[in-house]
C-alpha cells in the first residue's frame, strides 16, 4: 500500500507542467507553406538573430503585422480568430509576451550565429520537426539535444569539443 | 561491520513506513515546481521591464559601437543590448586606442548604468532632506537664483567639473564665459598638470607628451604606474603584449618604483628605488651617458641649457644617484649602457610618478634622458606631441559689461597668480577659499571633492558655507547627498557626447559615446540642462549657448572631422558623416601624425621630494595610489571592481596598508589592524605586510571609506584622504597623493 501511494506521488509530481498559453495560436505549418514576394517564408524571417545572434529570438508584433495589418485568411473566405488576436493584441499596445518553449539548460552555451550562421545547420538538426507544428505545444520541450548527439555533430563538423567551448 | 549491522536492524514498523513515506514525499515534492533550466519562462519574460523594451522582439539583440567613461581612456566600446537591457560591454576591435581590449573599469559600465541605488530623478532639499520635484520645478529654482545673482555678483557663481575635457565640459565653461564668472575649476587638474608644464618648459608645448611605442626597444618607467591608473593604462597593456611577443627582438621593460605594483610584478626588471627620487635615478644615467660619451651629440647640441645641465649632471654622479635613490651604484652605469644599446628608449613618467612636490623637476630629468637617449626626436620610437582631432570651433561668446566685470575679478582658487602662477585650477586651496568669501551657488559636475580631494572634511565644511549646491551627479555620492539640488545626468551609456580619448596617442582619435539604451531614470543629459539654463536665464548668456540641444551643439563642432575630409570616415554630406561616426563609435587620423618638437630645453635643477611631518614624528612616507579598480574611489558602486585583487597579495572587498616588515610594529602580521596618522588625520585599517614594499613606506589606495554612494559603496574600506595634507604642488598648483609622513602603530581589534 505503501509503494503504492509513494508510486501515486512519483507520477503525480513527475509529470511536467502545463505551458502558459501563447499570446497567438501560431500555426508554425501554415506560415512555412506561405509564398511572399516570390519565396517561401522561413524560420528567420521571424526568428530573426538565428544568423547574428546568440539568440534566434521570438517575433514582435511589429513583425506580425507587416502581413496581418489588412486580413491575410479572410479574403480567401477562411475564418481568422488567431489573425483577429494579432490586431487585438496591436491594439493593446503591450509587449508581446510569447512563451518560450525550447530552451538549453544554463550550463550550456550555444549561440544561434555560431549553428545557423556560420555552421549554415537546418534548424530542424535541433529544433526538429518544428515546421509541422499546427499548433503551439502544450508542454514544453524538456531538451534539444543529448551532450552525445552535440558531440557526435561538433566531431563530424570540426568543430571544437573542448568542454570549455559550450560550458562557459 | 556490514553483516552485523544489517544483523541488528530493527523489523520495519508503521512509524518506519510514515518517515519512509515522508522522506519520498520530500524527496519528489521540489520537482512538482519546474526546476530553473526547465522553466520555459525564467528568462526574458520574468526580468523586471527596463524602458525601451517595447521596440525589441523577444530575445532580439543588437550591438551598438560608442565609448567608455568609466575613466578618461576612452576606449571604443561595444554593448551587446537584448530586450532593450545592456547585457555585455566589450573593446571595439577597430578602435586604434584599444583594439578590442578593455580594462576592468570598462567591463563593470553595466553595474554603473543598473546601480539599484542612481539618482531616480530630480532632488531638491526641503526641511533638510532631498525630496523629489518635477524637473520644472527644479531648473526653476536654479534658473532663477542665477539669474538674481549675475546683475549683482556673477563671479560669485562658482562650477567645479570633474571632467578634464568634453564639449559638455566645454558647453559648462562657456556658460561661465557668458554668465560672467572666472571661478570655472576643472576638477582634475592634478593628474597631468606637472607633466604638461615640464613639457612646456622643456619642449615649449604644454601638453602631454606622445610615444612612438612600436619601434621601442626598450621602456624605462620611472615610477610610472603604466598598467594601474595611468589613463593609458589598457592601451600600455597591449603594446606591453605587442612589444614582447609580437618580435623578433623582445622589448624590454625596466621599471623603477618602490612598490610592487603591476607595472614592476608585469617588468623584465624592477628597481626599488626610495618615493619621489625617479627623478635622480634619471639625471644619475644621463651623468653615466655624457661622461661616457654615448649620447646623441646632434640632439644635445641643438639643445638649450646645455652648460646648466651639465653642472646639474656632474653631480648625480652614481654614487650620490644611488644615495638618494636606494639602488646599487653599480647598476646605473651598467643600466645606461644597456639603454643606450638598446636605443630607441621611451623613458616615461605619469601621474603617478609626478605625484610628489617633485614632479615637474622628475618629468624634466626624464626628458632630458629622452634627449641624450635620441628619443625625442626619433620618428621611430620616440617622444612626440599628440595631435589633436580638427574639431570645428564655436563661435567666440560676446561678453556683456556685467561679465567683463565679473571676469575681471580674481579666481576663487588662486590659479595663474602666485604661488601657482602656472596653475589653470587649484583644487586644493578652494575649501579656505571657500570658507573665507563663500560662492553664492556651486555647481558640481560629475566632481566629488566632500570625499575625492585631500581633506574631505574641510571640503564638506566649506560647501555647508554656500547657499546654493547643485550637483549634476547620476549617484548619490557625498558631495550630492550634501547637496541643495541634483539635476542628475545620464550615464554615459544613455546619453550622446564626444568622448576624446586622453592625450598620449600618436594618432588624432575622436570617439562618440551615443545612448545604448533608453534612460532608466527621469534623468536629463546635463549638457541639455546647461542650455536650458542659459534660456532661462535670458541674453547674453541665452546668445551664447543657441542651440536647441547639447547634441545639436556637440555635432556642430564634430562637423570639423567632415570638414577635414580625411582619417576614417570620409563622407560627402554632414548628415551622412555624423550618421557614420555614430555607427562607427570614433573617428581616426589614418596615420601617426608627424613629428612637432622644435626646441628641446635642458633643466638645470632638481630637488627632492617635500614631506609634511616631522621625520622623527612620522618616519614613514605615504604612498597614496589609484588601484586598477577604484580609481579615486569613483568605482566603489560597482561590486565587480571590489572583488578584483588590485596588486599581487592584497586580498578582495579589502584596501589594505602595505608596509615593509622593516618598518612595521614588531610581531605585525598581515590582516592586523593598524592606525595610520599623519599630521593632517589618521585611520585604522588592515595591514598587508609586504616585503617587497620600499623600506621607509606606506601604501595606501584610494577608493574605500565611502559615506555615501550607494550600498557597494559604503562600509568598505577607508578614506585616504583624509591623511593628505591640502597642500597644493607649488608652480602647478596640482593636487598631490604623495605629499605626506606617516607614522604606524597596533590597533587592538
Amino acid at each position: 500500500m505503501t509503494r503504492l501511494v509513494v508510486l501515486a506521488l512519483v507520477a503525480a509530481c513527475s509529470r511536467a507542467p502545463r505551458l502558459p498559453e501563447q499570446p497567438i495560436a501560431f500555426n508554425h505549418a501554415l506560415h512555412l507553406s506561405v509564398e511572399l514576394d516570390g519565396r517561401r517564408l522561413g524560420c528567420v524571417d521571424c526568428h530573426a538573430g538565428a544568423e547574428r545572434a546568440e539568440h534566434a529570438g521570438l517575433p514582435a508584433l511589429r513583425d506580425c503585422l507587416r502581413c496581418h495589418m489588412r486580413p491575410q485568411l479572410g479574403e480567401r473566405g477562411v475564418p481568422s480568430e488567431r489573425e483577429a488576436a494579432v490586431r487585438k493584441l496591436a491594439a493593446a499596445a503591450a509587449p508581446t509576451r510569447w512563451v518560450q518553449i525550447t530552451r538549453n539548460p544554463g550550463h550550456v552555451y550555444a549561440p544561434h550565429r555560431a549553428h545557423v550562421g556560420i555552421a549554415k545547420l537546418p534548424c530542424a538538426e535541433c529544433h526538429g520537426d518544428v515546421a509541422a507544428w499546427t499548433a503551439p505545444p502544450t508542454e514544453p520541450v524538456q531538451r534539444l539535444l543529448r551532450m552525445t548527439e552535440c558531440i557526435a555533430c561538433h566531431r563530424t563538423h570540426g568543430a571544437s569539443t573542448w568542454c570549455g567551448a559550450c560550458h562557459r | 561491520m556490514t553483516h552485523r549491522h544489517t544483523a541488528d536492524r530493527p523489523a520495519p514498523t508503521r512509524r518506519c513506513a510514515l518517515a519512509g513515506l515522508g522522506a519520498a514525499a520530500a524527496a519528489v515534492l521540489p520537482g512538482c515546481r519546474p526546476r530553473s533550466h526547465d522553466d520555459p519562462t525564467s528568462r526574458s519574460q520574468r526580468k523586471p521591464y527596463v524602458p525601451g523594451a517595447e521596440d525589441y522582439a523577444t530575445y532580439e539583440e543588437r550591438w551598438f559601437a560608442s565609448s567608455c567613461a568609466q575613466c578618461p581612456a576612452a576606449c571604443g566600446i561595444r554593448v551587446r543590448v537584448v530586450e532593450g537591457r545592456a547585457v555585455r560591454i566589450e573593446g571595439n576591435r577597430d578602435n586604434p586606442l584599444n583594439r578590442g581590449g578593455i580594462g576592468v573599469r570598462g567591463l563593470s559600465g553595466l553595474q554603473a548604468l543598473y546601480d539599484p541605488d542612481r539618482v531616480p530623478g530630480p532632488l531638491l532639499r526641503r526641511a533638510g532632506a532631498l525630496v523629489p520635484v518635477s524637473w520644472d520645478e527644479a531648473l526653476g529654482v536654479l534658473a532663477a537664483a542665477l539669474r538674481e545673482l549675475r546683475p549683482r555678483a556673477p563671479e560669485r557663481l562658482l562650477v567645479i567639473s570633474g571632467q578634464e575635457r568634453g564639449f559638455v565640459h566645454e558647453l559648462l565653461a562657456r556658460l561661465c564665459t557668458a554668465y560672467g564668472t572666472p571661478n570655472f575649476v576643472d576638477g582634475a587638474p592634478g593628474h597631468g598638470a606637472p607633466l604638461a608644464r615640464a613639457m612646456e618648459l622643456s619642449l615649449g608645448v604644454r601638453d602631454l607628451p606622445a610615444f612612438g611605442w612600436a619601434h621601442a626597444n626598450a621602456i624605462l618607467s620611472l615610477e610610472a604606474g603604466l598598467l594601474e591608473d595611468a589613463c593609458r593604462s589598457i592601451y600600455f597593456a597591449r603594446l606591453a603584449a605587442e612589444l614582447r611577443r609580437d618580435r623578433v627582438h623582445r622589448a624590454q621593460l625596466i621599471h623603477a618604483g618602490p612598490t610592487f605594483d603591476l607595472a614592476a610584478f608585469n617588468a623584465d626588471r624592477w628597481l626599488r628605488i626610495h618615493p619621489g627620487t625617479a627623478g635622480a635615478l634619471a639625471l644619475g644615467l644621463c651623468h653615466v651617458v655624457m661622461r661616457d660619451g654615448l649620447y646623441d651629440t646632434e640632439a644635445v647640441d641643438r639643445a638649450g641649457g646645455l652648460a646648466g645641465f651639465r653642472d646639474l649632471v656632474a653631480d648625480f654622479a652614481p654614487e650620490r644617484a644611488a644615495a638618494i635613490t636606494g639602488v646599487p651604484a653599480a647598476a646605473i652605469p651598467e643600466l645606461a649602457h644597456a639603454l643606450w644599446e638598446r636605443r630607441p628608449v621611451l623613458t616615461v613618467v605619469d601621474e603617478r610618478s609626478l605625484a610628489f612636490s617633485n614632479g615637474v623637476d622628475t618629468a624634466r630629468a626624464a626628458l632630458a634622458l629622452s634627449t641624450l637617449l635620441g628619443a625625442v626626436e626619433n620618428g621611430g620610437g620616440g617622444l612626440r606631441i599628440p595631435p589633436s582631432p580638427p574639431y570645428a570651433a564655436w563661435p567666440a561668446v560676446a561678453a556683456d559689461d556685467a561679465a567683463r566685470r565679473g571676469l575681471a575679478t580674481a579666481r576663487l582658487d588662486g590659479a595663474g597668480r602666485a604661488p601657482y602662477p602656472a596653475a589653470r585650477a587649484v583644487l586644493d586651496t578652494l575649501p579656505d577659499a571657500i570658507l573665507a568669501s563663500p560662492p553664492a551657488i556651486a555647481l558640481l559636475y560629475h566632481a566629488n571633492p566632500a570625499y575625492a580631494r585631500a581633506q574631505p572634511r574641510r571640503w564638506r565644511d566649506a560647501l555647508s558655507r554656500i547657499p546654493l549646491v547643485v550637483s549634476f551627479s547620476p549617484f548619490l555620492d557625498e558631495t550630492t547627498a550634501a547637496a541643495h539640488l541634483v539635476l542628475p545626468d545620464h550615464t554615459y551609456l544613455e546619453r550622446f557626447e564626444d568622448a576624446t580619448p586622453a592625450p598620449g596617442l600618436p594618432r588624432a582619435v575622436a570617439g562618440i559615446r551615443r545612448p545604448v539604451v533608453a534612460p532608466l531614470h527621469d534623468t536629463r543629459p546635463t549638457g541639455d540642462v546647461v542650455l536650458e539654463l542659459a534660456r532661462r536665464i535670458g541674453d547674453p548668456v541665452a546668445r551664447a549657448l543657441p542651440w536647441p540641444t547639447a547634441r545639436d551643439a556637440i555635432e556642430e563642432r564634430l562637423l570639423g572631422l567632415h570638414a577635414a575630409a580625411r582619417g576614417t570616415i570620409v563622407e560627402a554630406s554632414p548628415r551622412g558623416f555624423l550618421d557614420r561616426l555614430t555607427e562607427a563609435g570614433f573617428w581616426a587620423e589614418a596615420d601617426d601624425a608627424p613629428l612637432r618638437i622644435a626646441h628641446v630645453e635642458l633643466p638645470a635643477r632638481w630637488s627632492p621630494p617635500v614631506f609634511d611631518g616631522d621625520p622623527a614624528a612620522f618616519p614613514l612616507v605615504l604612498l597614496a595610489y589609484r588601484p586598477l579598480g577604484y580609481a579615486e574611489g569613483s568605482g566603489a558602486n560597482q561590486p565587480w571592481l571590489h572583488a578584483l585583487r588590485s596588486r599581487p597579495g592584497l586580498a578582495d572587498w579589502t584596501l589594505a596598508a602595505s608596509i615593509s616588515p622593516h618598518d612595521a610594529p614588531a610581531g605585525l602580521a598581515t590582516g592586523d589592524l593598524v592606525r595610520v596618522t599623519s599630521p593632517s588625520g589618521s585611520l585604522v585599517l588592515p595591514a598587508h605586510v609586504d616585503p617587497r614594499l620600499a623600506p621607509g613606506c606606506v601604501a595606501i589606495p584610494t577608493g574605500g571609506g565611502h559615506a555615501a554612494l550607494g550600498r557597494w559603496a559604503r562600509g568598505v574600506g577607508v578614506n585616504v584622504m583624509e591623511l593628505l595634507p591640502a597642500r597644493p604642488a607649488p608652480d602647478t598648483g596640482a593636487s598631490l597623493l604623495c605629499a605626506t609622513r606617516v607614522r604606524v602603530t597596533r590597533e587592538e581589534a
